[in-house]
């Protein structure tokens, strides 16, 4: 069995009387593309959150790669390796494709602060950038202004953004919001590349994709996790289909 | 140190607190509900220290000046809001500081186009201008009790205002969240055009009350402005309870440094500032 | 961020050309104004930083133009000029730590808490130095004699000589340029640029942003402090209104009147704004008055600055997309 790259133990989240994630522990198999699904308010963006470090948790733990890094700021466990998509789409819209590309590769670099010099000058850096683009597929548009790429570009932009500080675990929020059929395919196939080399957590409403490309579906209601497995038993699964997929159908 | 002596100083940051906490309650409600940073604020208590000081030498009062002058300010406040702030709801807070820092240098050219650089006084109305001996030494002049007096009513309107009122339940709910606010269907405009006129209003009527106190001079409201700011960061932005904690709280410090340590006293208070800021950082009752 | 960078840069190399040869034909008054002008310049361009570089509006930044001058004034031999060679470092070193210090607390904040708490700093120092009487209390000191500058044992430049000053000033503000240039393209110019975009973001990318946000500060304050050595160099008095607020006030409006979006919008504000005044001045006694009412009716008629009248338009969507 290979071994588990991310694992949650009794991990929870508290608004106030709120509780928005309950009590979830998760293990995440190294190569694994592991797909949450649930209903809208089941915590899945709260859990992703909570993994890449933007809120801290009540309680539990939360282990990456054998190391606990449950108090860690977002930005160390960045560096661990730990990459993040937003759900909305999160890019430095005045800059161009290749300049978000390199703001992610420059974000890798060991001494972070570099004052005298110029950022084009760094050939690594260049080359992260540019292996970024090429495997979102944006090289063609690496001059266009953020700002002026279309929503499907935007989004693959936004998983470019995250690739160029070349993590080992993807947290990717909905990255097919709001796309057309094609750019849905677009972004499938992007996943299927990503799997080589990457591990990827991944919150998804689309289900045809979610079943496309998921070795592993954890299902999530009420902040709590309601089963978790391979594909074909949450298909089977009748709670699920009660709680979940049944309404969802359509 | 003297017992008695102490609590004459305790009563005397109380006093400087109170008045703080009339000009910092507006300034944090019209951060928390225009969500504009308004550095004119500590303009209207100048104004209202020069209507004072304008109004009661031609009237001889400074009963009849308040009754004129509290009108025109709030007049002014409306006016303001009106013309200027309300432009301001959804810009930055670059251009708000631009803008409010352009009124606050008219006002204080205004101000000294009209009466000049001269430091003027305002006398103690004639009822309350006597002192109560308490020793052969220490006596304590009634005009502060008066202004304690005054204060604490006006604080205690307020809480029935915001506590025990519709607009005061709007007012609260606009400083916790402005778009909830407008969802349920409040006149956002009207509740801010509202708080904005009152904020001045009692800016000014601290300006007002506190003329005999202290002169009236140039420059009078920029000072108390940037110690308003001080109890707007310490209670935590758009909070009156922290607002009034942090008035006191500023008072007494301001007092007692005063009195301990003379030489630097108008630092103890930024050092009281920086150390809760170091404990929290979002202010004694602002959220993080 | 520039974006067509060249018009504005060759424009600016004609300006310091000719502002080279203001000593040759201008009288000693012109000179010392020009000299005021460029200090202010530094002054503004080492709150620029701040401002369009990261987005954290400081309302305070007269702090450590103030603090520069008094490290001068309070470190300067009372029968000697004290050595450029190590007097500019101490100014800059002593300001930057407490730039640092004051920057620990006042960066973990943004937005009006920021601006907030540095106009709150910005007045501790004031009244420190107003109240202290090591430093001369409200009436200031006086520096007796100007910085020397020497090598190997002999004079090399002497402050004071106007035309000199003058050239001094106008190295030091193209200097300042130049350094902070190459800060902003650099990759921490470009860290701080992305935070002021998209904090979050910059977060999750792995960037210490608390970090690049407080060492920004710290920058600013040392290249401010350059701006507080050169003024008490040049009129040999410094006092604590070099503190207020109301410079803070004037040197923000510099930086956004000039234009946030160009690297040299500071310096054009301090130009612009100090000559407004010189003008204004000379007809009435108030002429903040003036000031006021065109600040006023700038943000009301230009909702995005001065700067706009003079700037091309943004390239569009489409414009930008042929590349």
């Amino acid at each position: 069995m290979a071994e588990a790259v991310l694992v949650t133990e009794s991990l929870s989240k508290r608004f106030g009387g709120l509780v928005a994630v309950n009590d979830v522990s998760l293990t995440v198999q190294t190569g694994d593309v592991h797909c949450v699904i649930g209903p809208n308010g089941a915590g899945k963006t709260t859990l992703l959150n909570l993994l890449s470090g933007a809120l801290p948790p009540t309680a539990g733990q939360i282990r990456f790669g054998g190391q606990e890094v449950t108090s860690l700021p977002a930005h160390r466990r960045a560096r661990l390796g730990i990459g993040r998509s937003f759900q909305r789409t999160n890019i430095f819209p005045e800059f161009t494709v290749y300049e978000n590309c390199r703001l992610g590769a420059q974000a890798k670099l060991r001494s972070s602060m570099h004052f005298v010099r110029p950022a084009e000058r760094d050939v690594g850096v260049r080359e992260r950038a540019e292996r970024a683009m090429e495997l979102v597929g944006l090289t063609g548009r690496r001059q266009a202004l953020a700002s002026a790429l279309s929503h499907g570009e935007q989004r693959q932009l936004e998983i470019g953004v995250m690739l160029a500080t070349e993590p080992s675990l993807l947290l990717l929020d909905e990255p097919m919001a709001g796309m057309s059929a094609d750019e849905t395919t677009r972004m499938v196939a992007l996943i299927r590349r990503l799997k080589a080399g990457h591990t990827l957590v991944l919150i998804e409403h689309d289900m045809d994709a979610v079943f496309a490309v998921a070795d592993i579906i954890t299902v999530m209601v009420n902040g709590a996790v309601l089963a978790s497995g391979k594909p074909d038993e949450i298909r089977r699964s009748q709670a699920v289909q009660d709680a979940y997929l049944g309404s969802d159908d359509a | 140190m003297d017992p008695l002596f102490v609590s004459l100083q305790i009563l005397n940051g109380i006093q400087y607190g109170l008045l703080l906490f009339l000009i910092a309650s507006g300034l944090t409600l019209v951060f928390g509900i225009l969500q504009v940073i308004n550095l004119a604020h500590g303009s209207f208590y100048m104004i209202g220290a020069y209507l004072a000081f304008w109004l009661t030498s031609r009237t001889g009062s400074l009963g009849t000046a308040i009754l004129v002058g509290l009108p025109l300010a709030l007049l002014l406040g409306l006016a303001v809001e009106r013309l200027m702030i309300r432009l301001l709801y959804a810009r930055d807070h670059l251009t708000q500081v631009l803008l409010t820092y352009g009124l606050i240098l008219v006002f204080n050219e205004a101000q000294r186009l009209l009466f000049g650089n001269d430091v003027h006084g305002v006398p103690v109305p004639e009822i309350f201008n006597a002192s109560i001996r308490l020793t052969d030494t220490l006596s304590y002049p009634v005009y502060r009790l008066v202004v304690s007096a005054v204060c604490l009513a006006l604080v205690f309107a307020m809480y029935l205002v915001i506590q025990k009122t519709r607009l005061g339940m709007h007012i609260r709910a606009g400083a916790v969240d402005r778009e909830t606010v407008q969802l349920l269907g409040i006149n956002i405009k009207a509740l801010s055009m509202f708080v904005f006129a009152a904020g001045a209003g009692l800016a000014a009527l601290a300006g007002m009350i506190a003329a005999p106190l202290s002169s009236v001079y140039p420059g009078i409201g920029e000072h108390i402005l940037i110690i308003c700011f001080v109890v707007v960061v310490i209670g935590g932005i758009g909070s009156i309870k922290g607002a009034f904690i942090a008035a006191i709280l500023v008072g007494l410090a301001d007092t007692f440094g005063k009195v301990l340590i003379p030489e630097f006293a108008s630092v103890a208070v930024y050092a009281v500032m920086a150390l809760i800021l170091l404990w929290r950082p979002q202010g004694l009752f602002g959220r993080a | 961020m520039d974006r067509n960078p060249r018009l504005l840069t060759i424009l600016a190399v004609v300006a310091v050309l000719a502002l080279a040869l203001v000593p040759l034909f201008a009288e000693r008054y012109t000179i010392q104004l020009f000299t005021k002008i460029m200090t202010m310049a530094i002054f503004a361009m080492s709150l620029g930083l701040l401002v369009s570089g990261v987005g954290l509006v400081s309302l305070g930044h007269a702090a450590f133009f103030g603090l520069g001058a008094y490290v001068l004034a309070l470190t300067s031999p009372a029968n000697e000029g004290a050595s450029l060679w190590w007097a500019l470092p101490l100014v800059v070193l002593v300001t930057a730590a407490v730039a640092a210090a004051i920057g620990a607390l006042v960066v973990r904040t943004s937005g009006i808490y920021f601006i907030m708490l540095t106009l709150a700093f910005g007045q501790m120092l004031f009244y420190l130095f107003h109240d202290a009487k090591f430093a001369g209390g409200s009436d200031g000191r006086y520096l007796n004699f100007r910085p020397t500058v020497e090598l190997l044992g002999s004079e090399l430049l002497s402050l004071n000589d106007r035309p000199t000053l003058f050239y001094v000033a106008l190295v030091f503000m193209v200097a300042t340029y130049g350094i902070i240039s190459m800060i902003l393209n650099a990759p921490f110019g470009r860290a701080i640029v992305g935070i002021r975009v998209n904090e979050p973001r910059m977060k999750a990318l792995g960037y210490n942003t608390y970090a690049y946000k407080l060492a920004a500060f710290v920058i600013a304050g040392g290249l401010c402090a350059v701006a507080g050595f050169l003024y008490a160099t040049q009129y040999r008095a410094v006092n604590p209104a070099l503190f207020s607020w109301r410079e803070s006030g004037l040197v923000l409006m510099m930086v956004i009147l000039g234009g946030l979006r160009s690297r040299l919008g500071p310096a054009i504000g301090a130009f612009g704004l100090v000559l407004f005044e010189e003008t204004v001045q000379a007809l009435t006694d108030h002429w903040l008055l003036a000031t006021g009412v065109f600040v006023i009716v700038v943000v009301l008629l230009l909702p995005d600055g001065l700067a706009s009248l003079f700037q091309r338009k943004q390239p569009t969507a489409a414009e930008a997309d042929d590349g």
